[in-house]
């Protein structure tokens, strides 16, 4: 399931490996170190209602 | 420091759990279905065309996004929303990228030029590269457990997907009025009317839910997959696209069992909106099916129609085939007799055995000799093709020395030379004795036919026959090659040389009286005794070779 020109070949190849490496780092960042901020909009919402 | 979760119960098997809405059970579950089910099928139905697989390779990015999504509505968890959001505005372009490989090798059967192919990949590139970064997705709040989509997600991803479908529109109005074959052609509009409908529905409800924060709306986006589903499942029943017709059908079956089961775990509100969905959907696949098995049937009644029919005429067949035969054996019989007289009593005539014949008499008789001893030679050809075909030619296979009777039939031919006013020449180049086994009769004819076939088209010069040896491996095979300084050939006139009644062109200007036959006589005798023919020239007027080859008996 790849082209027939060496050119595109490699091209694909290397967006491949690129989007595994990009997941993985995806993957670390949030998986692991929980890299991200979290908005604790709880009470808003809670105020809003009543 | 604990982790915060959002506020509602974890999630059991990473999908159940009490904050999905059931819709997304019917929506996600259906669309999941349709995509495994067309894909397995038609990948099983031609596992190695790169069709099949880029088709496998769209429905897998579609279903994971589609599981994803569940996760996304089921988990507590921010991190995994995170990650499952990231993956999703990957995931989506990704699909449409690979649909659009699809759709443009089914039309060009071969994969795009490189230029296409770099602009599919630098379209992906920044996705990739800014996945893990804030431009993709920024902070989560806790409430919903959304995350705030960066400009990457919210704005790049909708432009790639949408590039991707503007060059899958471009590439059909471009390429599909070109197509001659008017099911084909019928086959890829509804082929590419449904992949740009899913596409166009899956992009505009994440576009809505992106923009407005609603991401209930996204779920009717799946509901583009089903339509897919339909209308490839349409392509194939109707025109037999991808050449799966019964898969065509099993689409549809097992489209209709996922709408129907899904119906158990919609809520009680939605009951009948999902119903009336269903009801439509299987009105229109069960026609569909049953003008599909209704013409299956009338095409089984035709073939078995036409089955007794090419039985009664393929018997005839037979019989007219073994009465011609007969026919031709008959007649051949029945010219040889009455021409054997003519020739007898002709030379006898010539050779004075009834008194003395006035010369103007003797050129007549001459010629009378000359005919017939043509027309035998021409009814001997005719008899043998007669023999070959039916398989009734009989080999008598011996040992002899195939040097001494190239020398026998060379003696018998060099009076013909002589006339034609020709070398007739003969060299052995042989260590051995040259002993093989066949038909010794069979093998002096065709050694007639190939001499005499030289002879009668060259009009000046010489030809040369030179015996030898040559070893092939273990194998020692003996040759006689037949070499002339007459009118040669074009690669053309060899190609068909051998075959029945075939006659070099302007070959009557050179031998008006060959048949056609004698080369094709000696072919088959020859092969048929485990030896072979073939010719060689350098082209017209540089003259000719045949070659004649027999396993030498060790």
């Amino acid at each position: 399931m790849v082209p027939e020109d060496k050119k595109s070949k490699y091209l694909y190849t290397a967006l491949v490996a690129l989007t595994l490496l990009s997941i993985s780092a995806t993957y670390y960042n949030y998986m692991v170190l929980r890299n991200f901020e979290i908005v604790n909009d709880l009470d808003e919402i809670t105020e809003e209602e009543s | 420091m604990e982790p915060i979760y959002c506020p509602w119960e974890p999630a059991s098997f990473l999908f159940i759990s009490s904050n999905v809405p059931l819709l997304i059970h019917y929506s996600h579950y259906v669309a999941i279905f349709a995509a495994a089910a067309i894909a397995l099928l038609i990948f099983a139905s031609n596992p190695r065309s790169i069709i099949s697989r880029l088709f496998v390779l769209f429905s897998s990015l579609f279903i994971t996004w589609a599981l994803l999504d569940v996760i996304l509505w089921a988990t507590n968890d921010p991190a995994t929303v995170m990650f499952a959001w990231a993956m999703q505005v990957l995931l989506e372009p990704a699909t449409y990228a690979v649909a659009f490989l699809l759709f443009y090798n089914y039309l060009h059967r071969e994969f795009p030029s490189f230029k296409i192919n770099l602009l599919i990949t630098a379209t992906l590139l920044p996705l990739i590269i800014f996945l893990p970064t804030q431009l993709t997705l920024g902070e989560l709040y806790l409430s919903f457990c959304e995350t705030a989509e960066g400009p990457m997600a919210q704005y790049y991803t909708y432009f790639a997907n949408l590039l991707f479908v503007s060059l899958i529109v471009y590439q059909a109005f471009k390429h599909i009025p070109k197509i001659t074959d008017g099911a084909r052609k019928r086959a890829t509009k509804f082929f590419v009317f449904g992949l740009v409908t899913f596409l166009l529905t899956f992009t505009s409800g994440n576009i809505i839910s992106s923009f407005t924060d609603d991401w209930t709306l996204s779920q009717y986006g799946l509901f583009g997959m089903p339509i897919f589903a339909f209308f490839m499942a349409y392509s194939i029943v109707k025109y037999n696209a991808f050449r799966v017709e019964v898969a065509g059908a099993q689409v549809l079956v097992v489209v209709l069992w996922a709408l129907v089961g899904s119906l158990l775990v919609v809520e009680a509100e939605l009951l009948t909106t999902i119903v009336f969905l269903t009801l439509i959907f299987t009105t229109v696949s069960g026609y569909l099916l049953v003008v599909s098995v209704r013409r299956e049937i009338e095409q089984r009644k035709e073939i078995e129609q036409l089955v007794v029919t090419l039985d009664k005429a393929n018997a005839r067949l037979k019989q007219l085939d073994k009465m011609k035969s007969e026919f031709v054996s008959i007649a051949s019989h029945q010219l040889r007799s009455p021409l054997t007289s003519i020739r007898g009593y002709a030379s006898m005539l010539l050779e004075g055995s009834y008194g003395k014949i006035p010369a103007k008499a003797i050129e007549a008789l001459e010629r009378i000799a000359d005919s017939s001893k043509h027309m035998v030679n021409s009814v001997e050809d005719y008899l043998n093709v007669s023999r070959i075909e039916s398989g009734n030619m009989k080999y008598e296979m011996s040992d002899f020395n195939l040097r001494d009777e190239t020398e026998k039939v060379i003696d018998e031919l060099r009076q013909v030379a002589m006339k034609q006013g020709l070398l007739l020449t003969f060299r052995s180049d042989l260590n051995s004795k040259g002993i093989v086994n066949a038909d010794i009769g069979k093998t002096r004819q065709a050694l007639h036919n190939l001499i005499n076939n030289s002879l009668k088209y060259t009009k000046k010069g010489s030809v040369t026959v030179t015996v030898g040896e040559k070893a092939k491996g273990k194998k020692k095979t003996i040759w006689v090659a037949i070499s002339d300084t007459g009118v040669g050939m074009s690669q053309d006139t060899m190609d068909g040389l051998f075959a029945k009644f075939s006659r070099a062109k302007d070959a009557n200007k050179t031998n008006a009286s060959g048949t056609g036959l004698g080369l094709y006589v000696a072919k088959q005798m020859i092969e048929h005794m485990g030896g072979t023919i073939y010719c060689d020239s350098e082209g017209e007027g540089k003259g000719s070779t045949f070659t004649l080859e027999l396993p030498l008996q060790q």
